[in-house]
């Protein structure tokens, strides 16, 4: 009897429980939301700048590519376009000796105003 | 038993699970505890049917309890993204250090690389300059000598290891030649190392082998002839010419009856000899002599008495020079704005047991003189000059040149005929002059009047006239007299070292080295 008892009241919490219409209130709707879109907005936010700045690195990553060929293409060209100067030479501190030639320099800008630029001097073989 | 110790381990979590929720009111069966007092059962309890099966109610009642899962959701869920977003985060910035890493390593690759060919370079461009300059018999001392320095200043360069490169970009560049030896050529490697922002830059390049030849050179121009004269020759009836020297002449020739020579019109180069700076002696007495007795006394020089004299000038017959001259311990070397004697008799006697020292006369023009001034060099009649070395050769050298040759500024250079070099005085040697000297006088005309003079040596002037019959015994001038070894004149040997770069990359004659990666 007490076993049976026993399964009752057992069964009969059970079934309290699962007639349990109770919901949630508005404000644990609304406070939840809002944690909710907070931490939306945050982790959006980071994974949005993340976004960004892979684009800016792939960007720069690119426009590095493109200041290397176009200094090749001035290199293995028959004309180029630099600022004439001289190199100086010390070798080991005695002999000083000057090469004519020219600085050639090329520099590539992205849209999104990344920069790179780079030098070369191309001595002048006499 | 064995089972049961297996069981019993293998539930031992669910044991003492079980233990705790018996224990708390959460079942209704009894359990009887048994405990094992064997060796490896302690704690355990009896594995029954019963036993496994009430563990796993429990195990399944506790596992399906969701109570607080949301928490643990949000939770993972938060964790999760979080790992997530910073994982993101991470690689863009690793990415983005990347890109800059990059474009600093870009920069200081092409630097370096810059850096490599400046110096490269410059290596082949002094060796073609050192193979332009190569000098040949007709060079002038100044190109010879610079041919030297420029041959010196390669060797030095390669037995260097560091070298700075500065005017590329805004830092100094050190770059470092390797120099290996491969039997009589050499391979040059030039190899930079930059850094720029912690990342490096390398570059190397290996030039075409470098190969070092020692050449000879003889120099064969003047050295032939017993007199030259880049103006006219005009010889009188006779001259004899012994050693066998030629006579050259670079404008026109009248050659008398009799002259067993051999003319030859040509052009000869011609050098600005400089005489060393020297102290001024206003004391002529102790060069000149006052007749006593009937004779000069003579007047004993070496190389203490080397100076500059001014001008040197006897006007009557009692002044005059008596030099006996010693160069056993130096070069005497005595310059004058001119010098004139008209006394009849004047000697200069040369000794010295050392074929390497000599007399030189410079004669210089007296800035202070007028035009109408301007005698460098008169001797008159028995003039004698007398001294040998052991080969026979003249140990006086008389050399004089105008004003006008060095405003001209033709030091160094060759000049002809046509160019603007104005004769500028006549050296006069009269009658039955007996002289052991070499006399370079390109800017001056030469002048030997009657008589029967004898030179030996050779004489080389601008125009040059020769009355009658004279007597040349030549010879060349010593490779190491002032003359042998500061112009082209005088039989005189010199070696060079005549560098040649190979090409590197033999299937492309135009290339001078290879970038090595």
């Amino acid at each position: 009897m007490d076993q049976v008892n026993n399964l009752y009241t057992e069964g009969g919490i059970y079934m309290k429980k699962r007639l349990n219409n109770k919901g949630m209130t508005l404000v644990e709707i609304v406070v939840s939301m809002t944690i909710f879109a907070i931490m939306s907005i945050a982790f959006l936010n980071i994974f949005f700048g993340s976004y960004l700045i892979n684009l800016r690195a792939e960007s720069r990553t690119e426009i590095i590519g493109e200041v290397s060929g176009e200094m090749e293409n001035k290199l293995s060209g028959s004309t180029m376009a630099g600022i004439s100067g001289n190199a100086t030479i010390m070798y080991n501190g005695s002999y000083t000796t000057s090469t004519p030639g020219m600085t050639v320099t090329d520099t590539q800008t992205d849209d999104k105003g990344q920069s790179v630029s780079i030098t070369y001097f191309v001595p002048e073989e006499l | 038993m064995e089972r049961q110790i297996h069981l019993t381990k293998s539930f031992s979590y669910i044991n003492h699970r079980s233990k705790r929720l018996y224990f708390a009111g959460m079942g209704k069966y009894y359990i009887k505890k048994q405990y094992y007092n064997k060796k490896g059962l302690d704690g355990g309890f009896a594995i029954t049917k019963e036993v496994i099966s009430m563990k796993r109610a429990i195990l399944n009642k506790y596992l399906n309890n969701q109570k607080g899962m949301a928490l643990a959701v949000v939770v993972m869920i938060f964790a999760v993204v979080s790992i997530l977003a910073a994982t993101s985060l991470t690689i863009s910035l690793s990415q983005t250090k990347q890109s800059v890493a990059a474009e600093n390593y870009t920069e200081a690759y092409y630097l370096a690389r810059s850096a490599t060919d400046v110096v490269s370079t410059d290596i082949i461009n002094q060796i073609n300059e050192l193979n332009d300059s190569i000098p040949n018999p007709s060079s002038s001392a100044i190109e010879i000598s610079k041919y030297n320095a420029l041959q010196a200043k390669i060797d030095s360069i390669l037995t260097t290891s560091n070298v700075i490169v500065n005017g590329i970009g805004s830092n100094s560049i050190q770059s470092n030649i390797v120099v290996v030896p491969s039997g009589l050529k050499k391979f040059i490697t030039v190899e930079t190392v930059y850094q720029n922002e912690g990342r490096t830059g390398r570059a190397k390049v290996q030039l075409g082998k470098i190969s070092t030849e020692i050449q000879t050179i003889t120099q064969s121009g003047i050295n032939t002839n017993a007199i030259y004269t880049w103006g006219n020759l005009d010889i009188g009836t006779g001259l004899t010419v012994t050693g066998g020297g030629e006579v050259g002449y670079g404008g026109t020739a009248i050659i008398g009856n009799n002259a067993n020579i051999n003319a030859n019109n040509s052009v000869f180069p011609v050098n600005i000899i400089t005489p060393p700076t020297l102290d001024t002696i206003t004391d002529q007495a102790i060069l000149l002599s006052e007749k006593n007795g009937g004779s000069f006394p003579v007047k004993n020089i070496n190389k203490l008495n080397n100076g500059n004299y001014g001008s040197l000038t006897s006007t009557d017959n009692n002044t005059s020079i008596n030099w006996n001259v010693d160069t056993s311990s130096g070069d005497v070397i005595l310059v004058f704005n001119s010098l004139s004697l008209v006394s009849s008799e004047a000697n200069i006697n040369v000794t010295g047991n050392n074929d390497n020292y000599n007399l030189y006369i410079y004669l210089m023009e007296d800035p202070a003189k007028n035009n109408s001034v301007k005698s460098l060099l008169y001797f008159k009649n028995d003039f004698n000059i007398t001294g040998k070395n052991t080969t026979g050769a003249p140990k006086t050298y008389i050399i004089a040149y105008t004003k006008a040759m060095q405003a001209e500024d033709n030091m160094g250079k060759t000049v002809t005929e046509n160019s603007e070099l104005d004769p500028y005085d006549t050296a006069y040697i009269k009658n039955s002059a007996q002289l052991d000297a070499f006399f370079y006088l390109p800017g001056c005309d030469f002048e030997i009047e009657q008589g029967n003079p004898v030179v030996t040596g050779s004489m080389f002037s601008s125009d040059f006239t020769l009355g009658n019959t004279a007597k040349i015994n030549f010879k060349p001038y010593l490779p190491n007299s002032a003359l042998g070894t500061q112009t082209s004149m005088g039989e005189t040997f010199f070696t060079i070292k005549k560098m040649d770069i190979e090409k590197a990359d033999l299937n492309n004659t135009n290339i001078n080295k290879v970038w090595i990666k």
